[in-house]
């Protein structure tokens, strides 16, 4: 688990199980299905197979960040400047706080937009990466640093 | 310039009355005799003196003058004249009444055949004041009745009979009709005797003589003779007309002008009117010679019957009985002029010719926005409005005169503000006059852009057949729309022309732009839903940019972005999906920046809803129920904050339709401004995007593979094989019937669903195996045409073609073609075609599809013209109503229909969610996302209090209804705080519903949870201060929005939200739920039925409640007890038993057999059934029960015994000795879902037939009174009274509409209920009511009524805008 300074706000490594298992619906997007190794988590995730090919039974490094810089992305100072930087990251020019991107293969940008689940101790938790979903069940502690409705990265590492 | 809205308020009509027109106006308010025959003299060609195109009449002739008054024919009015006749005759239009004023009299004193009592009693009634026409019908019809019947006057002791018609215009008195007055016809005969002694020939014409023949002389004279009070007795009010006044004496010449002759080389061609006059004259004249001659009378009542006749003519040319000449064209007396649709009333006083208009083709045209209309330049040049001359407009006008006619923004006219003088600007100098303008003078200006223009497209069954767009000058020559706006218009570009209107002053452009525009008509006024939106390619481009793996680059993403604006719009790029290891952007972003192109823009967009096909997510391949989000073909639409979370762009998201499409949306939580810029968007974009993108359909996707033809193949041929089973099955007998079929309609459903099983699953098959680039499926997917049918359809498998609701008929004996085995019914035999029309049809099949193609063009045909009808009935019967400032729904007499409009006042067309104000769920999530997370989050109790709080606040308990304000408590309560407090114990934290006393800001009602669990609840139920605050301000805001207007026209656009989706269903009937056998009317025939309030209905059902519901046998026990059963089937013998002193029909009745049949019959209810039987006239003493052997005797006595005897035993078997006649059977029906009278799985009785008080009162019978309901209109109003009879016709309309798939706001119908009900008697809306309210019907004109003419049409008639408003 991340530390809490750190902006990546969920981290472990995942085996793939299953790809497309309701059928290829799509050309160019699959959907993964994986367990995590460390917390005993399960993932569906929708991916660009052309960018990002993976292979049942794989394993991949799966990050999801709250910023691309390396330490912590809330505690920097200036939180407004850092943010209005932040926005324009992606750009050729931008500027702004990145370097995380380089330890992975696939980076993907989206937002949190749903929990499912608040009673029992089993939550699902729902990202959706310009369509691509994202989703993230288990144990509610371990997802205690995502927040509902924030931008989040997700950061795959073959 | 003529004026069009007048400072001077016109004098107003405020009561018509019409009267008879008796001799004496006849001849005053002419101006001469008419006494000659000849119409023209025969050298000079002038009309003749004294004839009936006398120039004291008036002329048609242009260089002619009026002999009267001096004028031309263009200023002269016309003048009349009269003829009077030798020999009064009966004015055809009120012959009837005639009739039925002496069947009321004494035929010998002339007085109303009513005694003292009952006299005052109708006079009574007759003088209530404030009658209704219906009522003052209904009355006389009752004095008539009444008076009928009397056979001795009361007053002169004569004899009366019966008054008939004979022949066209004879009337007979047959006065020794009664069988009491049969002596005295005896007498009258005898009292012929010496003169038939003296001549024998006369016996032979007494029995002719009976029917003394009622003559106009004998009547005028009868007529003449009855008192002023009589009259009254009859209907008539004496100081408007008299019944004298019904007999022509004095015939009214009319003026040349109505009649104009039309000179033609030399001849002149005469109006029919004129030909009829001259007879008249001519016939006039010929008995007036033999009456002063001495003609033989024979001679004399020929001429008499011709004159009535030719009079008869004049009037009414349309006579019943009166042979019309073949060949020769019918003439166009007085009630065609009036009559019909080319009448002069429906015709020409309800409905003219307009100017500024203008009608061609329409094309289509995405770039242009939803709210115009490209109009070609030389339509432009045209159509003008007139502009006032303002210091900031001079300008623009004098350059619009400099240019002309003729250069496009130029003028056509211009008007001088001082005198009036219009000076036409073709020619003349035009510098000159551009130099002279001043202000206050008017400059008939071409149509240029933005200009307001009204655009329509026949037939204009709703109010959104006419808008309001903005005029956009184009070149070429057709009016070009955005194809978005098609769906209203209900408009294609096969070749469709459309209508342009330009109105022509600031008031009726501000109206239009207001009530009638494209913008504020995107919802139907029928549910809310939108009708505007993306159509077709807009659609499946939307689909294909917004599928989940298209993904862009950054030159082709901003590229898309252009498309959709025209360079003028701040476009924001949002950061790309994939940043690693290139940069990429989804086609789901493109749509988020152009719901919000920018940041400055507010529209944000949120939304939960189905696509158009959604598949499941297979919760076995998920660790946790998985959300519908996570559906494989990304059929889950989620947009947060205008952000496209999951989901396609396809037909429910995009199209028409869905209240929770996203143009929905947007017009509800941000104006139609924002919609419709939305849409243009859409329209822009899809257009250009796909013209580059490519979309095109080719045989190559109608090929299908090998893999689906082999599996076609299999199938087919299995389905082939199963009816060859069931085919066999019921030829040994074998197959189970169903309720209420035989053997042969069992087979018949049982292959008709396996067949159409094959079908479908093969249609399944095909959206599997085929490619998803395959440009059908595509478009069956994305909905934007067609249906995975028509897919298949192409590619695999045509199918079932149905005839008439069943499989195709033999047209052969017992085949349908000679090509197949007598009695075959197997599945090729009968109509199915297993090839595609991709594979090609053999001819056999070829023939039953042109057969089944055909059946539906003539359908639809048929259909058009009844829907038409039926939405006439339906606007005349309620286009009158409006509410008013107390948001009563009143007519324009005043009468209160409703006390508040749909029981709520809120208007359907402002409504979010259905047929409620506001949709909660959608509201609260919207509430959420748009005001941020920021702040503090709330805890349960206090959320409570800051919602007790805002609903207390004025402006909610002021403006909303106090069960709305209880709704929105109940929403959060339930959906917020209840569930906010579960989850907070879960997680082992205070529930805190309540506050407490002793809490203050330090007290921890967490209890110690643990940080992450905090985090999760803090995730999870969230609400802060200003989320709930927006949200209850929405609530607010919507409510009060969707309150209805005080005038708005809510009967009009009711009629139409009924009668326009009654174009679009099919003329078909249904199966009813569960039962194969029962099948109800649907469909137009069902509405038709139910709006006539029809007194006989094709499928009368009363379906009732069991008090037993679960039990089969006990439904079966009831079931015997309704349903008729004839003593034929319970007899077990019938035997004639002859014996010299006694003769009697023996029956033995099979008690065996009544009692497995559960029926409770003992023979003394046999005995009384059969005395009962009216026709059978057996008495209840003649029959002797012998219980011990179950014997009944029937004696017959009298001297025809044999043939009696005969008759009896014919007529017994049929007596029906138990259940109910009326019915013809009763059939147990499985309940398939819940509803107010059971639950699914419960058994009830659906009982075909009448007699609803019948079944309802057998409740030893096992059945539920009080939940017996009948779909029979009258019956229920009969039995149970009008507001059973209102809530019948409420159900029953929106049962059938919602069976045909289309939904209707239930105020319309409620209103629609109402209007049939609310005098406490049915007013249905036949063609019958029409006449009464006054509109074009000639009939009510000789009906001598009181016309109201304040409603809608009547205004209209009289040529004024609309009902004056009663405040």
């Amino acid at each position: 688990m991340s530390s809490a300074s750190s902006s990546i706000v969920f981290n472990d490594i995942f085996t793939i199980n299953n790809i497309d298992k309701d059928g290829k619906k799509f050309d160019r997007v699959s959907r993964l299905y994986a367990r995590s190794r460390n917390y005993d988590m399960d993932m569906t995730l929708d991916y660009n197979t052309e960018l990002f090919p993976v292979s049942k039974g794989g394993t991949i490094a799966m990050a999801l960040a709250s910023s691309l810089s390396r330490d912590s992305g809330q505690a920097g100072g200036g939180a407004e400047g850092a943010d209005v930087e932040d926005k324009d990251v992606w750009r050729p020019d931008g500027k702004g706080r990145k370097g995380l991107e380089e330890d992975y293969d696939y980076v993907m940008y989206g937002k949190v937009y749903k929990f499912d689940g608040g009673n029992a101790e089993t939550v699902t938790v729902y990202a959706s990466f310009g369509g691509l979903l994202l989703s993230l069940t288990g144990f509610f502690r371990h997802m205690a640093n995502i927040v509902l409705g924030d931008p989040i990265f997700i950061l795959l590492r073959k | 310039m003529k004026e069009s809205v007048s400072t001077q308020a016109p004098k107003v009509i405020k009561r018509l009355q019409f009267s008879l027109l008796n001799a004496q106006d006849t001849v005053q308010l002419s101006e001469f005799q008419v006494t000659h025959r000849d119409l023209y003299t025969p050298v000079d060609r002038l009309p003749v003196k004294d004839g009936v195109l006398d120039r004291r009449l008036g002329t048609s002739e242009k260089n002619a003058f009026c002999e009267t008054c001096g004028m031309s024919s263009v200023d002269c009015v016309g003048h009349y004249a009269y003829i009077k006749l030798v020999v009064p005759v009966f004015h055809i239009g009120y012959f009837k009444h005639t009739i039925a004023i002496l069947q009321a009299i004494c035929k010998t004193c002339a007085c109303v055949l009513l005694d003292g009592p009952e006299r005052r009693a109708f006079l009574k009634r007759f003088r209530r004041p404030g009658l209704e026409n219906i009522q003052r019908q209904a009355l006389c019809k009752a004095v008539n009745t009444a008076a009928r019947k009397v056979v001795y006057c009361p007053y002169c002791s004569a004899t009366n009979g019966a008054v008939k018609k004979v022949g066209a215009l004879k009337i007979v008195h047959d006065k020794f009709r009664a069988k009491k007055t049969a002596d005295e016809m005896e007498k009258w005969k005898r009292s012929f005797a010496p003169a038939i002694d003296a001549q024998k020939e006369l016996g032979m014409y007494l029995k002719r003589a009976v029917h003394e023949e009622l003559n106009p002389l004998k009547v005028l004279d009868l007529f003449r003779r009855i008192s002023d009070e009589d009259c009254e007795l009859l209907g008539l009010r004496p100081e408007f007309g008299r019944p004298e006044e019904y007999i022509y004496q004095y015939i009214s010449v009319p003026p040349v002008c109505i009649r104009p002759s039309v000179a033609q080389d030399g001849a002149s061609n005469e109006d029919d009117l004129t030909v009829k006059l001259t007879e008249i004259v001519f016939t006039n004249a010929l008995i007036k010679q033999g009456l002063s001659k001495g003609a033989p009378t024979a001679q004399f009542m020929e001429h008499w019957e011709f004159l009535q006749l030719s009079v008869a003519m004049y009037i009414n040319s349309e006579l019943p009985g009166v042979p019309s000449q073949a060949g020769q064209k019918p003439i166009r007396g007085f009630v065609q002029r009036l009559k019909g649709k080319q009448g002069r009333f429906r015709g020409n006083l309800s409905g003219k010719r307009v100017d500024f208009s203008g009608r061609t083709v329409i094309s289509p045209d995405p770039n242009l926005r939803i709210d115009e209309v490209a109009v070609p330049e030389r339509v432009a040049k045209i159509l003008t409005y007139p502009e006032r001359v303002t210091p900031h407009n001079i300008e623009r006008l004098r350059q619009a005169i400099r240019n002309g006619c003729g250069v496009h923004p130029g003028a056509n006219y211009v008007t001088a503000g001082s005198s009036g003088f219009k000076k036409f600007l073709r020619f003349g100098n035009r510098n000159a006059i551009a130099d002279g303008l001043r202000i206050g003078d008017t400059v008939e200006r071409h149509v240029i852009n933005g200009d307001i223009v009204l655009f329509n497209r026949q037939p204009s069954l709703h109010k959104l057949s006419i808008m309001c767009h903005r005029a956009r000058v184009r070149p070429w020559r057709t009016f070009r729309l955005n194809e978005c706006v098609c769906g209203p218009y209900n408009a294609d570009f096969d070749g469709d022309e459309m209508n342009l209107h330009v109105p022509q002053t600031e008031e009726a452009r501000t109206e239009a732009l207001e009530l009638m525009s494209v913008k504020n008509n995107l919802v139907t006024p029928r549910n809310g839903e939108p009708v505007i939106a993306a159509i077709q390619d807009f659609i499946t481009a939307s689909y294909l940019l917004s599928k989940r793996d298209t993904f862009f680059d950054r030159r082709q993403f901003t590229q898309i972005c252009c498309y959709f604006a025209d360079a003028d719009l701040q476009i924001d790029l949002p950061p790309p999906t994939i940043w690693k290891p290139v940069r990429l952007w989804t086609g789901k972003q493109i749509f988020n920046v152009l719901m919000r192109p920018n940041k400055q823009s507010k529209v944000l967009v949120n939304v939960e809803s189905k696509c158009n096909r959604v598949d499941e997510p297979d919760p076995k391949h998920y660790a946790m129920k998985p959300l519908p989000d996570l559906s494989p073909n990304d059929g889950w639409l989620v947009v947060v904050n205008s952000e496209i979370m999951c989901g396609v762009m396809d037909k429910a998201t995009v199209g028409g339709g869905k209240k929770k499409s996203i143009f929905g949306v947007i017009m509800r939580d941000y104006g139609p401004h924002e919609a419709a810029a939305a849409m243009n968007r859409v329209a822009k974009l899809c257009a250009r995007w796909l013209a580059n993108f490519g979309f095109s359909l080719g045989i190559n996707d109608v090929i299908p593979g090998p893999i689906l033809v082999s599996k076609k193949d299999v199938m087919v041929e299995k389905a082939y094989a199963e009816c060859d089973n069931l085919i066999a099955q019921a030829k040994k007998g074998l197959l189970e019937n169903k309720p209420g079929c035989n053997q042969e309609q069992t087979l018949e459903a049982l292959i008709s669903s396996v067949l159409s099983k094959v079908r479908d699953e093969v249609g399944k098959i095909c959206m599997i195996e085929l490619s998803h680039h395959n440009a059908p499926l595509i478009m069956a997917t994305c909905g934007s045409k067609g249906s995975v049918i028509n897919v298949c359809q192409m590619v695999a498998c045509v199918g079932q073609q149905i005839i008439a609701g069943k499989r195709v008929p033999d047209g052969f004996q017992d085949r349908s073609l000679p090509h197949f085995p007598k009695k075959s019914k197997e599945p090729p035999s009968k109509g199915f075609v297993r090839n595609s029309f991709y594979t090609g049809l053999l001819p056999t099949e070829f023939l039953f599809h042109a057969i089944s193609g055909r059946e539906g063009l003539v359908d639809t045909a048929v259909k058009t013209a009844e829907t038409g009808y039926m939405q006439r009935r339906l606007m005349k019967a309620l286009e009158d109503l409006t509410t008013q400032y107390d948001l009563s729904v009143r007519n324009s007499a005043g009468g209160i229909v409703q006390f508040r409009y749909g029981d709520d006042g809120l208007d359907p067309a402002c409504l979010e969610g259905d047929a409620q104000p506001v949709e909660f769920e959608r509201s609260w999530k919207h509430a959420l996302s748009v005001s941020g997370r920021g702040g503090r989050p709330l805890l349960p109790f206090e959320i409570l209090e800051v919602v007790d709080r805002e609903l207390n606040t004025k402006r909610f308990t002021n403006e909303c209804t106090a069960a709305y304000i209880a709704t929105i408590r109940g929403f959060i309560t339930d959906n917020v705080v209840h569930r906010l407090a579960k989850m907070r114990k879960a997680h082992g934290m205070f529930e805190a519903l309540e506050r407490f006393e002793e809490w203050d800001s330090d007290t921890d009602l967490s209890m110690g949870a643990t940080v992450a669990g905090k985090k999760l609840v803090d995730n999870v139920g969230r609400v802060t201060e200003a989320q709930l605050l927006c949200f209850l301000h929405l609530c607010w805001v919507k409510y009060v929005k969707a309150r209805i207007e005080p005038g708005s026209t809510v009967g009009a656009v009711g009629a139409q939200s009924i009668g326009e989706p009654g174009t679009q269903m099919t003329l078909k009937t249904f199966h009813f739920a569960g039962v194969a056998s029962m099948n109800v009317t649907l469909g137009v025939p069902r509405i038709k039925e139910i709006i006539n309030a029809a007194k006989a209905i094709s499928t009368p059902i009363i379906s009732c409640k069991l008090v037993t519901a679960d039990s089969e046998p006990s439904a079966r026990i009831v079931k015997g007890r309704l349903e008729k059963t004839h003593l034929g089937d319970v007899a077990a013998v019938l035997e004639e038993a002859w014996a010299p002193e006694y003769t009697y029909i023996g029956v033995i009745v099979d008690m065996d057999a009544v009692s497995k049949l559960q029926l409770e019959l003992t023979l003394d209810d046999i005995k009384w059934a059969i005395v009962n039987a009216k026709k059978l006239k057996v008495k209840q003493d003649s029959i002797t029960i012998i219980p011990r052997r179950n014997r009944l005797r029937i004696y017959v006595d009298g001297s025809d015994k044999y043939y009696r005897l005969r008759e009896l035993k014919r007529l017994l078997p049929d007596v029906v000795v138990k259940g109910v006649p009326s019915i013809e059977r009763a059939i147990i029906n499985i309940k398939e879902k819940d509803d107010a009278k059971g639950k699914k799985g419960d058994k009830e009785l659906l009982v075909e037939g009448y007699g609803l008080q019948k079944v309802m009162i057998t409740e030893e019978s096992g059945i539920v009174g009080e939940h017996t309901t009948s779909n029979h209109i009258i019956e229920t109003a009969k039995v149970l009274g009008i507001e059973a009879a209102r809530r019948t016709i409420i159900n029953e309309i929106q049962f059938t509409m919602s069976s045909h798939g289309m939904s209707i706001d239930p105020r319309h119908v409620m209103l629609l209920g109402d209007v049939m009900t609310y005098k406490g008697f049915g007013m249905w809306c036949t063609p019958a009511s029409g006449r009464y309210r006054y509109t074009c019907k000639m009939n009510h004109l000789f009906d001598n009524m009181k016309p109201s003419c304040c409603g809608f049409s009547p205004q209209r008639t009289l040529g004024r805008k609309a009902a004056p408003q009663r405040m």
